[in-house]
């Protein structure tokens, strides 16, 4: 009997300290792998967006999703707007006044690139279009997809809405010294803008009740309609049938808008004579 | 019930309807439901009443054109304009508000004279009569302070009415601020003005290397016409030469750091590699390049030097000897060494204000484009080494039209009595009446300016036009502050707002701005551009190409001889379509002729002697600006240049497939230069120990006279900082956001601290920008400047930091 105790105690033991020594390689291996990510994570925001490919470990590999569930959370992701793509579209006047004019306050005309309403890393390339370039919802907050092809320098046009300074913790507020130099009079405080800027444009024209509307906007730097007419577009913006993919196969735009040519000999002619800022064929002195 | 109950329920009714016609299939479901409920009038296009019209951009030398919409005489909207060439149809954030530019509050609407202190509205009548009076008191000692913002027929006008006029040559441009260590390294290497290359280069260069450039900033469209290839699968490698991490660095694939004054030292290091290892190229060298170094005192022209003397020239230039006078490592120059080694790779240098504001700004801008010609690395699409500027027109008005002390239009120079000659027969001028002497460059204007007639200041009146420089003249405290206090000196300003200058000034004069105006402007790629004006100016504003004629035309009915040409007509006489005079000094008929048509279509006469020839104006109607050489083909029309010396694109390449038409040493080679490495005339000591540089930002245009009346800009950027080293900071005790007093030998600062933000000075160097006219950084900055170019150091002096409260 001593004996069989024995090999229970011993059979007990030996599983006791398996299992802590699975546990603790299993804490080890999250551990090491945490730090390895973080690591990571600063090497690859280094990187230059879009252009390096970050290299995979054999690490990530074995943490990589594989199988038939591999793709289950991108899926689940991108079935996020499904969920929305066919829910009834309400739309009042009330909605979208309110949505324009949300659009017009980060927009000095329309037209303009609109300011950025988050901070933004000011040295390097920011990582816009992790978020922008596909678009993201969490929640009710929307990342809208951008609406023109993806470009390499976001900031270039987009800025921040605000002073960008980061004040750390612990110092004061800055205060705005003025220089002298000589000016005989004090130098005007910069003064306010008196530019009115072009409003968004009303409704597109219909042939006829029915008819599907022409676009009242320019395409140019536009032309991914979803951007703000798709699923996730503000409620008075958004599309009633935003699972159609083909935007201009019904809703025409507008030469004029678009900065093609349109060229007819009277208008050529026109254009030529206009005064005073004509050109005259008199000679010079 | 409530709004906001009446909203819900209408909202359920429409949802409900909606769901209707889904379930349906109702036709009507594709309408918007609010279209249905109420039927709204059919709306107009938007469009309608919007006037669009081409303009280049206002801002940087990049040259964008933009859509300008306008309506009911104001400028309404900004489009990228998708036919330029330049920028194919994207702007930057300047760029899209560059029409915001005309409608600061406080634009200046009357002329203003200085009465018992204050500046008191006089009329245009009397402003003229003033400044007549200024000039005839003391014509030698009268100078027009111009601005690579002038228009062409702007400029032009300045220029006849100073050289041709007054014959006293004291005429100078901000541009010599900018880029004057461009022209001289141009004229220097290759015997006449601006780059070979275009911009075309950026869309097939494999390598891309800036040279104390930050252009994600500062051409930002050049530069995302780059690094948008990446995003188009192709590749090509950006290499940061610089010396601070700035937002260019985030894109590159090497940021090499280097001290000031380093990139002297970097550049004969590769030099002295590809010569140490064979791997320059010798077949393009032996074809079309010299040799040369330099003189004493420095000339353009040098003296000859054989392979043999560059070589020896070279050899301490080892890397490891670059390693310790520039900080570069030697692996990294060895590196980029084996680039320009290889020619199946095409190499692009880009550079601007790094290394023209430099006191050895020729020597470096002559050793880049040195070992671009020692490696073959030129006149290949892509293969260029190419200069970018600051301003709209510094190569359009400043360098083409000549408005320098010592220049004439097309290239010509008041010192060659042949070009004289030919100047004064182009503007039917009696013989002799140009001046041989050249006048002062911009910091002798200034400091002759600051200086009291008895003790040589022999400069009375500037008349500064489209600049500002109470804030972008180095050491203000020097140069300009003196001069207010002064006795006898009298500062004329033409400006749109009340800057530090203008409010300075004893005279102000209101001007119409950009498309205000019809104008011109030459980009940095050689490219003309023309527009119209599209609104009218504010109050009493007007041109100030106007303003300079009509003090001409007082001056010639006051009986100044100058103002006749050799057969006693007006200098700018203009006549109508009918040959018949139009007095163009009165304003109200100012506009009755084009005056710039016929003021453009009598200097383009110049632009034939060095090959610059442009086309006459009704062309750049009709384009989006032309590259000169235009020249006109068989069949009538106007074909523009890409590709300078290169036989395949330019039509005077008519000899090899390149060749230097316009070389130094008449063979049609150009010039490979030896210069050495030099200290700088200040360097960090005890007493100041930190590097200063400073420099511009995205979002602000020079002096932000403009850019900070616009709110999406000044929201953005508000205000000038110091950017320093974390470890500096935390060394002296400084947090991000405090307020720190910033020292040299010449002036102090107060202004706040921001740590790693747009850039990331290595430790023992500060950044400040100068956008900010209540910040103004040049009071501390060094007047030293090039000794050929003249053009001062804003990059680099020495100063100090403390906490602002600790001693």
């Amino acid at each position: 009997m001593s004996e069989r105790r024995g090999w229970h105690l011993g059979v007990a033991l030996s599983l006791a300290v398996a299992g802590i020594g699975l546990w603790a390689g299993v804490r080890g291996t999250g551990r090491e792998v945490q730090a390895k990510a973080s690591a990571r994570a600063a090497v690859a925001s280094a990187a230059v967006a879009g252009e390096v490919g970050e290299s995979r470990s054999y690490s990530d590999l074995r943490r990589g999703m594989t199988g038939p569930n591999a793709e289950l959370p991108a899926r689940w992701w991108a079935a996020l707007p499904d969920a929305e793509l066919f829910a009834p579209v309400v739309q009042s006047a009330a909605d979208r006044e309110a949505a324009l004019t949300r659009r017009a306050a980060r927009r000095a005309f329309d037209g303009a690139p609109p300011t950025v309403p988050h901070a933004v890393d000011q040295l390097g390339a920011p990582a816009c279009l992790r978020c922008h370039e596909r678009g993201v919802k969490i929640a009710q907050l929307v990342a809208p997809r951008m609406s023109h092809p993806p470009m390499g320098s976001c900031v270039q046009c987009h800025v921040a809405s605000e002073d960008p300074r980061r004040r750390e913790p612990g110092a004061p507020a800055t205060q705005r010294a003025a220089t002298e130099v000589a000016p005989s009079l004090p130098l005007q405080e910069v003064a306010d803008s008196a530019f009115v800027g072009l409003p968004a444009p009303g409704r597109g024209e219909r042939a006829w009740p029915g008819a599907p509307p022409t676009i009242p906007h320019t395409t140019w730097m536009r032309e991914r309609c979803d951007s703000c007419h798709g699923v996730w577009g503000a409620s008075g913006l958004r599309s009633t049938h935003p699972w159609r993919q083909s935007c201009t196969q019904c809703h025409a735009p507008a030469a004029a808008l678009d900065q093609r040519p349109v060229w007819s000999p009277a208008g050529a002619a026109a254009t030529a004579a206009a005064a005073p800022r004509a050109s005259t064929s008199a000679g010079a002195p | 019930m409530d709004r906001r109950e009446f909203l819900k329920a209408s909202a359920m009714a429409t949802a409900a309807a909606a769901a209707a016609q889904l379930a349906l299939h109702d036709q009507a479901a594709a309408q918007p439901t609010t279209a249905r409920q109420a039927p709204p009038p059919p709306a107009p296009p938007p469009a309608e009443g919007v006037r669009w019209d081409k303009a280049p951009c206002r801002f940087c030398g990049t040259g964008c054109h933009v859509q300008v919409g306008v309506k009911a005489g104001k400028v309404v909207a900004i489009a990228g304009d998708q036919h330029a060439e330049v920028n194919k149809g994207l702007l930057c954030v300047k760029g899209y508000h560059v029409g915001l530019a005309l409608y600061g509050k406080d634009r200046l609407t009357q002329p203003l004279l200085r009465q018992n202190g204050k500046l008191v509205p006089i009329t245009w009548e009397r402003a003229l009569e003033v400044i007549a009076d200024r000039v005839l008191a003391d014509p030698k000692g009268f100078a027009i302070y111009g601005s690579g913002q002038w228009t062409i027929p702007e400029g032009y006008a300045a220029q006849k009415l100073i050289k041709a006029g007054l014959a006293s040559n004291q005429i100078d441009p901000n541009a010599r601020l900018c880029m004057a260590s461009a022209v001289t390294g141009f004229l220097s290497t290759y015997g006449v003005d601006e780059p070979a290359g275009c911009y075309d280069d950026l869309d097939r260069a494999d390598v891309v290397i800036m040279w104390g450039n930050n252009p994600a900033e500062m051409h930002p469209v050049l530069f995302s016409r780059i690094v948008d290839r990446r995003l188009r699968g192709e590749k090509v490698e950006l290499i940061d030469l610089t010396t601070r991490r700035t937002r260019t660095s985030g894109f590159c694939d090497r940021t090499l750091l280097f001290t000031p004054h380093g990139d002297l030292a970097i550049a004969n290091g590769i030099a002295h590699l590809l010569l140490a290892s064979g791997t320059w190229d010798k077949e393009f060298v032996g074809k079309f390049c010299n040799f040369r170094q330099r003189t004493e005192p420095p000339t353009l022209d040098g003296k000859a030097l054989d392979l043999d003397g560059y070589r020896a020239a070279l050899a301490s230039y080892t890397p490891e000897k670059v390693e310790e006078l520039s900080g570069v490592p030697a692996e990294d120059l060895r590196y980029l060494a084996s680039l320009f080694a290889r020619r199946d790779l095409r190499i692009t240098s880009l550079w601007c204000m790094g290394m023209n504001q430099h006191t050895r700004g020729t020597a470096i801008n002559d050793l880049v484009h040195g070992i671009h010609l020692l490696s073959g690395h030129f006149g290949r699409p892509g293969d260029a080494p190419t200069s970018l500027t600051g301003q709209p027109s510094a190569c359009g008005t400043v360098r083409e039209v000549g408005t320098l002390a010592h220049a004439l239009p097309g290239g010509l120079v008041v010192t060659k009595e042949e070009h004289r000659k030919e100047a004064e027969a182009l503007w039917n001028l009696p013989a002799g009446r140009i001046n041989a002497k050249p006048g002062y460059h911009t910091v002798e204007m200034w400091k002759r300016f600051s200086t009291p007639a008895d003790k040589g200041g022999d400069i009375s009146t500037i008349w500064v036009q489209v600049t500002n420089p109470a804030r972008t003249l180095p050491n203000l405290n020097t140069l300009f502050a003196p001069s207010r206090t002064l006795p006898g000196k009298f500062l004329i300003v033409s400006d749109v707002y009340p800057t530090a200058t203008a409010m300075a000034a004893d005279l102000v004069l209101p001007s119409a701005m950009w498309v205000e105006k019809n104008g011109m402007f030459g980009n940095s790629e050689r490219r003309t551009q023309q527009w119209f004006k599209m609104v009218p100016p504010p109050g009493q504003a007007r041109d100030d190409c106007w303003q300079t004629i009509a003090v001409a035309r007082k001056l010639f009915e006051r009986g100044v001889p100058g103002m006749k040409d050799k057969d006693g007509k007006f200098l700018f006489q203009v006549v109508d379509a009918a040959g018949k005079e139009v007095p163009i000094w009165q304003w109200d008929s100012y506009y009755k002729v084009n005056v710039d048509e016929q003021l453009f279509n009598e200097y383009r006469r110049f632009s034939r002697h060095k090959h610059k020839d442009l086309a006459p104006y009704s062309e750049y109607v009709k384009a989006r600006g032309l590259r000169w050489p235009v020249v006109q083909t068989a069949d009538g029309s106007w074909r523009e240049t890409r590709f300078r010396f290169s036989k395949a694109d330019d039509p005077y390449a008519t000899k090899a497939e390149i060749q230097f038409y316009h070389s130094v040493t008449k063979d049609d080679r150009a010039l490979i230069w030896f210069h050495p490495w030099e200290p700088p005339p200040e360097r960090p000591d005890r007493d100041y120990p930190l590097w200063l540089c400073t420099g511009r930002v995205l979002e602000h245009w020079h002096t932000g006279t403009m850019t900070m009346r616009i709110p999406q800009l000044r929201r953005a950027m508000p205000q000038a900082y110091c950017e320093m080293n974390r470890d500096d900071a935390r060394a002296l005790g400084i947090h991000s956001g405090e307020v720190v007093v910033l020292e040299s030998k010449r002036g102090k600062l107060e202004l706040p601290v921001w740590l790693d933000g747009r850039g990331q000075p290595p430790p023992g160097t500060v950044f400040v920008p100068f956008f900010d006219e209540s910040l103004a950084i040049n009071l501390v900055t060094l007047e030293d400047y090039d000794p050929l170019s003249k053009q001062p150091d804003y990059k680099k002096c020495a100063v100090r930091v403390r906490k602002k409260g600790a001693s």
